[in-house]
């Protein structure tokens, strides 16, 4: 296999899908989905469970093969080549991060940049990525992932998805099951590595404020439908639909109810 | 702690390197005229005419391979079909009921030389197998009882015995429960309906007997007990069992092609009568005299052997401690053992080699997994005796059919270890290391194998302790092992020389068993300590 990993980082990709549909059996998950994402670009994903946003992300990396429609990473269809190919060149980092738990965290930062065929190299490929996240490679990479918390396994996850410096990164909920400060925590770590990377970015979460914190668009996915795609003002300003002014209500009104909190206590 | 287990190790890996040493477990003698085989089944007048057979031969300057201990009518008789073994003592009655499945009319049944002349014509149609002309001796059933019982219950004959029977508990042989001219027989021609039947080896029915544990035994008629027991033998008033005369059995190579083994053979056809037997199994089973010894002298009485051969089996003295027994027999526990373990780790090797494979396979096939997995546990649950008994017409006797036995039992454990470790393998890791761009051979031998590694090696382990036990009935079939002095001491009624077979057993077993534990921990992966 020839080795790519000593390619110069390649350029930010943009990501398009085309009328794409796909059924889980007679549960239709994408119905008729289309989205463009430019280079550089980062868009969170939200929407209820069963909306269809996790099913359209593993799209992006032929986790899922949709039955209509298409797929393209950096202007290039996605099934023209080889799924583990096309995996190999876009991060991605699950809810409970998947560490192989028999590795050390070096070893598993290291293990796109190998699968690529880096050899020696992936060693500084994954204690950069480490730095990157906020782990220090001295202090961790001969750990084991159960020697680490939650949201220092995600740091590690996360690192792993950068170490091959890919041009485009998926994210499935990552800081689900983390408790608020660990949450806040990691996304200060993810906002640097992103800024320093300028990697495009696709973010699934059902949490409309880190949406809004980590993206610059939003798209609100509804049964298997894109209900609307914009900025959190373009949301707040022109709702496209009832469901969407309602999440954005609700979501404000929690706001409010802390706001409320933090100026009754410091009155 | 640690230092136990590094001893535990190696002990462990000295007993493989000596089994290593050994080379491979069939060597061919290189003698031109390989040694001649003679068989036995197992209970202790069989192994003395064995013994007679095996000493007379060699005292022709002909080699003798020993194979004592049979399993049964089923399997002795099968080893001489299959060429296993060259000859045995068998008796006319059971070769024309069990062998033969053949009756004769009542008014000719009774007639010992048309019954030999019937079997003899008919095994050597059918098998090409020779009955050599009878060694002077009648071994009939004897249906014993407490002499207390008779007395209480006035019985003198079987047909007494039918009409009590009601109230009798019956402890008898599994051969006799299973013939035609056993049990079954005896229900149809006197009606006989015990309360209970309980299956019971031949070395114990007698003590059973005494100790009141059941109530009436088959034995035979000449046997040693009989006597030391103060029993009584019931009369067969309707001339029940067929006619049982001793004779040797031999197969068809030797018969065609050993001229001299036959002839040699023939010297002892018409010199034993029942009074002498009955003697020689006293001295056997009463006296515990070496069964080599008693041979010796009796071949001698009869001119027929003026050297003493050297013993080579049982050691009878006993006085002696039974730590010293072992002592004693430490080369021939030694060489039992080694031969054990190669039983067991042959087969061991051959399940992991297949079954390893197996389980993966199954867990990437998913459909049908659950159908061939519960075969192969149907398999387990096929008695270790009843397996290798199933070996015999497919393989003959000795180590391949035990291997393969053994092989089919390790399966199992192995192959659902594997499909189950793999299966459950940490799914989230597996899923990260696919999306990541991983192959479907990467995430198998980079995250599934590594993470399932101790699931598997405890089904080894599982199979590993299953077949050092299992491996003990491998003597049935004349495979050797640890279960040789267990089936002898069986037949001889000799609880030494079983434990002398069963305490090395269960030992293994627990080496065998921490052996592996240790490898278990070895193996798993370091994140995985907790």
């Amino acid at each position: 296999m020839p080795s790519d990993a000593d390619r110069p980082v390649a350029a930010p990709a943009a990501v398009e899908a085309r009328h794409v549909v796909h059924a889980y059996g007679r549960v239709v998950a994408l119905d008729d989905v289309s989205l463009r994402v430019p280079g550089g670009g980062s868009v969170a994903l939200v929407g209820e469970s069963g909306s269809g946003k996790t099913t359209l992300l593993r799209c992006f990396n032929r986790m899922v093969d949709p039955q209509q429609g298409s797929i393209s990473v950096d202007g290039m269809d996605v099934k023209s080549q080889p799924a583990e190919a096309l995996r190999r060149r876009i991060g991605y980092v699950q809810q409970d991060g998947g560490l192989l738990p028999h590795w050390t965290i070096q070893r598993n930062a290291e293990l796109v940049p190998r699968l690529r065929g880096a050899g020696e190299s992936a060693v500084n490929a994954a204690r950069d990525a480490l730095d990157l996240v906020g782990l220090s490679p001295a202090k961790y990479a001969m750990r084991y992932p159960h020697e680490l918390s939650g949201g220092q396994r995600q740091r590690v996850a996360l690192a792993r998805a950068l170490a091959a410096r890919p041009p485009l990164i998926l994210l499935d909920e990552p800081f689900g099951a983390l408790d608020a400060i660990s949450r806040a925590d990691l996304h200060e770590a993810f906002e640097s590595a992103r800024a320093a990377t300028g990697v495009t970015t696709l973010l699934v979460t059902h949490d409309l404020a880190e949406a809004a914190r980590l993206c610059t668009e939003l798209v609100v996915m509804r049964a298997g439908r894109i209900e609307q795609q914009g900025t959190i003002q373009d949301l707040h300003d022109s709702p496209a639909t009832p469901y969407v002014a309602n999440l954005l209500e609700r979501a404000l009104a929690g706001l409010e109810r802390l706001k409320g909190l933090s100026s009754e206590t410091s009155a | 702690m640690s230092a136990k287990s590094h001893r535990v190790v190696g002990m462990v890996t000295a007993t493989l390197l000596v089994v290593a040493s050994l080379g491979p477990v069939d060597a061919q003698s290189p003698v031109d005229k390989r040694p001649v085989v003679v068989g036995s089944k197992p209970f202790g007048e069989s192994y003395l005419l064995c013994e007679m057979f095996a000493q007379l031969l060699e005292s022709r300057g002909i080699p003798v391979t020993r194979l004592p201990g049979l399993g049964a009518t089923e399997v002795a008789f099968g080893a001489i079909r299959s060429g296993a073994v060259d000859v045995y003592p068998e008796y006319t009655g059971t070769g024309l009921v069990a062998i033969l499945h053949d009756s004769l009319p009542d008014s000719l049944a009774h007639d010992a030389r048309i019954v030999f002349a019937r079997v003899a014509d008919l095994t050597a149609q059918r098998y090409g197998a020779r009955w050599l002309p009878p060694l002077g001796f009648e071994n009939t059933y004897a249906i014993a009882v407490r002499r207390e019982t008779a007395e209480r219950e006035h019985l003198r004959t079987l047909s007494d015995l039918a009409r009590a029977s009601g109230h009798l508990r019956g402890g008898l042989t599994p051969d006799f429960i299973g013939r035609p001219d056993g049990l079954a027989g005896l229900r149809r021609v006197y009606g006989l309906d015990p309360r209970d039947v309980r299956p019971l080896a031949p070395a114990l029915k007698y003590q059973a007997l005494a100790n009141g544990a059941v109530d009436f035994v088959d034995g035979y008629s000449t046997d040693g007990l009989l006597s030391k027991y103060d029993l009584v033998v019931l009369i067969d008033d309707r001339h029940f069992f067929p006619p049982y005369q001793a004779a040797a059995l031999a197969g068809p190579t030797v018969s065609r092609e050993r001229p001299d083994v036959i002839a040699a053979l023939m010297l002892l056809s018409g010199r034993l009568d029942e009074t002498t037997m009955r003697t020689l199994n006293r001295r056997v089973e009463v006296d515990r005299e070496n069964v080599s010894i008693v041979a010796a002298d009796e071949l001698q009485r009869l001119g027929l052997s003026a050297r003493r051969t050297l013993v080579t089996g049982p050691v009878q003295a006993r006085s002696a401690g039974f730590m010293k027994y072992l002592w004693t027999e430490r080369a021939t526990i030694a060489r039992l053992t080694a031969r054990h373990l190669e039983l067991v780790v042959a087969a061991l090797l051959a399940a992991v080699l297949v079954a390893v494979p197996v389980g993966l396979l199954l867990e990437r096939a998913r459909a049908g997994s659950g159908t061939i997995l519960g075969t192969l546990g149907v398999l387990e649950t096929v008695p270790s005796i009843a397996l290798l008994a199933f070996m015999i017409p497919l393989l003959g006797v000795g180590v391949i059919p035990a291997l393969v036995a053994l092989w089919l039992y390790a399966l199992y454990p192995i192959a659902r270890g594997t499909f189950v470790g793999v299966r459950d393998a940490d799914p989230a890791a597996v899923e990260a290391a696919e999306a990541l761009g991983a192959t479907r051979w990467q995430r198998l031998y980079l995250v599934r194998l590594p993470l399932a590694a101790p699931v598997i090696m405890s089904g080894i382990r599982t199979a590993a302790v299953i077949t050092v036990g299992a491996a003990t009935l491998a003597a049935f079939i004349g495979a050797g092992g640890l279960g040789e002095p267990i089936v002898t001491g069986l037949a001889l009624a000799d609880t030494r020389l079983v434990l002398s077979g069963a305490l090395p057993a269960a030992a293994l077993a627990l080496i065998v068993d921490g052996a592996l534990a240790l490898v278990e921990r070895a193996v798993r992966p370091v994140g995985r300590s907790a």
